[in-house]
């Protein structure tokens, strides 16, 4: 490989980087238990995507910073922010029964995406929720199973001046299995995959995506 | 001998179509705080909303531009050997003088069919004159600064038919619209169907891309049986020009500037963008002229064995 060639590729890369299609993204690398009321957690992730550009399989890393904030005794607040983009929600602890832990996070987010494909479009939007259920196999180790439904919007930038030609409204159900091992009390290492099935409500169906992921997760409970 | 059946639309006219009116100016307070947010979110608004629309030629019938500064009896005689494809974007047919000369030196001189993109309708007929070449030229939509801007083929045989095809998906920030244009030339008693084409950039995805090929396929396939697709294909993102060869591959065409390399300089390096793609006849010869050609597009050149 040259110089030239090397130079290339790394523009390539970056470019790429620059449009990963975090609107595709299902990882939410979430378990079931909520953040403790009075405590931050942040979170790094790196995430691969898989997902159809032109008639092929495409692969993608999609890095993404995430925090949650406990604001009650059975809920939390957080996000993730991605390349160019930021998904807000909250996650609510329906039932507690040891070892299991069921929780729902609605979620919604936005990006904005400069290089569209097959639904994708410039701005889009999703709107949803995801059911989580742990399971805890002893205080290190929690299984976290997800089923998702999303609702997504997809337009081109003339929206913003009335014109919707071109956009695309979907249905994402999907679903994700994880695996959380605490490092210590206040680190969490969880690794996530998962895959949504995007239905286009005037096309059809859309080739399937997919996320497999590494978070770490650390969390700072507030002085009192 | 020279005809258009529709005169040349008043550039005047055009500028007035794409005035936009200017926001009224907004004024914030100086405090800060909550406030400050509104007002980013305000002008990331304003700078979105300020994308202008293209205006679009959707109509399959036109406007439609042709005429024929052929020399009479020019090539009755002669009989072809090779057959020579070029095809050229002109960057806006700004340096129209620049690209003449390139087109009367070798390799470019004396080309059976020019495939050309990014044209206006007064710069395809200068061209057409100084070559002594028949042409068509259909315009796809205007630019920003009032010139049309579409796609022309222009020949030393003579066009028997000629069509354009609208392409699916506009570009999704001026819903811009593409086209190719289809003419049926007569060599010596063979019909030979040649499409100037110019896809999308990669603003539209690749599978938007690969549509609008497919689309061009669709629209001549069965229809003769030598065949020649040129143009600018905007392959120059990783992996577009592999899936754009795959499918003419299957659709029984094959690569007839295989091996030419780069068709444009950029910032980023050498790009692939140019491409010919022939069914039913042989290439023998092809390559890229990289001097100077008045566009930031080098043409591409194939000769065909003839006859076929």
């Amino acid at each position: 490989m040259t110089p030239r060639h090397a130079a290339r590729a790394l523009l390539g890369l970056g470019g790429m980087l620059l449009f990963a299609p975090g609107c595709l993204s299902g990882a939410r690398n979430l378990g079931a238990a909520t953040t403790p009321e009075g405590t931050t957690e942040v979170g790094v992730s790196l995430n691969a995507l898989a997902f159809e550009r032109g008639r092929e399989r495409a692969y993608l890393p999609n890095p993404e910073l995430t925090f949650r904030k406990g604001a009650g005794e059975n809920w939390d607040w957080g996000g993730r922010l991605t390349l160019l983009g930021l998904e807000l929600g909250t996650r609510h602890r329906l039932v507690e029964r040891s070892p299991w832990t069921l929780s729902v996070a609605p979620s919604a987010g936005a990006w904005y995406v400069p290089v569209t494909n097959n639904s994708t479009e410039p701005v889009n939007f999703r709107l949803g929720a995801q059911t989580l259920l742990d399971y805890r196999i002893n205080r290190t180790w929690t299984i976290t199973g997800g089923a998702s439904l999303m609702g997504a919007f997809a337009g081109p930038l003339t929206v913003f001046q009335g014109r919707f030609n071109g956009t695309h409204l979907l249905a994402s159900p999907g679903g994700s299995l994880g695996v959380a091992f605490r490092l210590n009390p206040s680190l969490e290492l969880r690794a996530e995959g998962g895959l949504e099935l995007p239905l286009d409500l005037r096309d059809g169906r859309q080739p399937l995506t997919g996320h497999v992921g590494l978070t770490l997760r650390w969390g700072r409970t507030a002085a009192r | 001998m020279y005809a258009m059946s529709q005169s040349l639309p008043p550039d005047e006219a055009r500028r007035v179509a794409q005035r936009r009116v200017a926001s009224p100016r907004q004024t914030f307070p100086r405090s800060k705080g909550p406030l400050v947010a509104p007002a980013w979110a305000l002008l990331l608004l304003a700078l979105l909303t300020a994308c202008p629309l293209a205006e679009n030629y959707p109509d399959e019938t036109g406007p439609r531009y042709s005429g024929d500064h052929r020399t009479p009896g020019a090539v009755a005689a002669e009989e072809p050997s090779p057959v020579t494809v070029v095809t050229f974007n002109l960057a806006f047919a700004e340096n129209v003088s620049e690209a003449i000369t390139a087109l009367t030196r070798p390799p470019l001189a004396e080309a059976d069919v020019i495939a050309m993109q990014e044209m206006d309708a007064t710069s395809v007929d200068r061209i057409a004159r100084e070559l002594g070449l028949a042409y068509v030229y259909y315009p796809a939509s205007v630019q920003v600064d009032g010139d049309d801007f579409g796609n022309a083929l222009l020949s030393r045989w003579p066009i028997t038919a000629d069509r354009k095809i609208n392409l699916p998906h506009d570009d999704p920030y001026h819903q811009q619209h593409r086209i190719a244009v289809v003419a049926t030339l007569d060599i010596r008693g063979t019909p030979v169907q040649v499409v100037s084409v110019h896809n999308a950039t990669p603003i539209v995805g690749l599978s938007g891309r690969l549509d609008q090929a497919e689309t061009i396929i669709d629209a001549v396939d069965g229809t003769e049986p030598l065949q020649v697709i040129a143009g600018d294909f905007n392959t120059s993102d990783p992996g577009s020009l592999k899936q754009t060869v795959k499918l003419f591959s299957e659709r029984g065409y094959q690569w007839a500037s295989e091996g030419v390399g780069d068709t444009v300089d950029s910032v980023i390096g050498g790009l692939p963008l140019d491409s010919v793609f022939v069914r039913g006849l042989s290439a023998v010869d092809r390559g890229v002229d990289r001097r100077p050609a008045g566009s930031d597009h080098h043409p591409v050149w194939v000769r065909f064995a003839w006859p076929p």
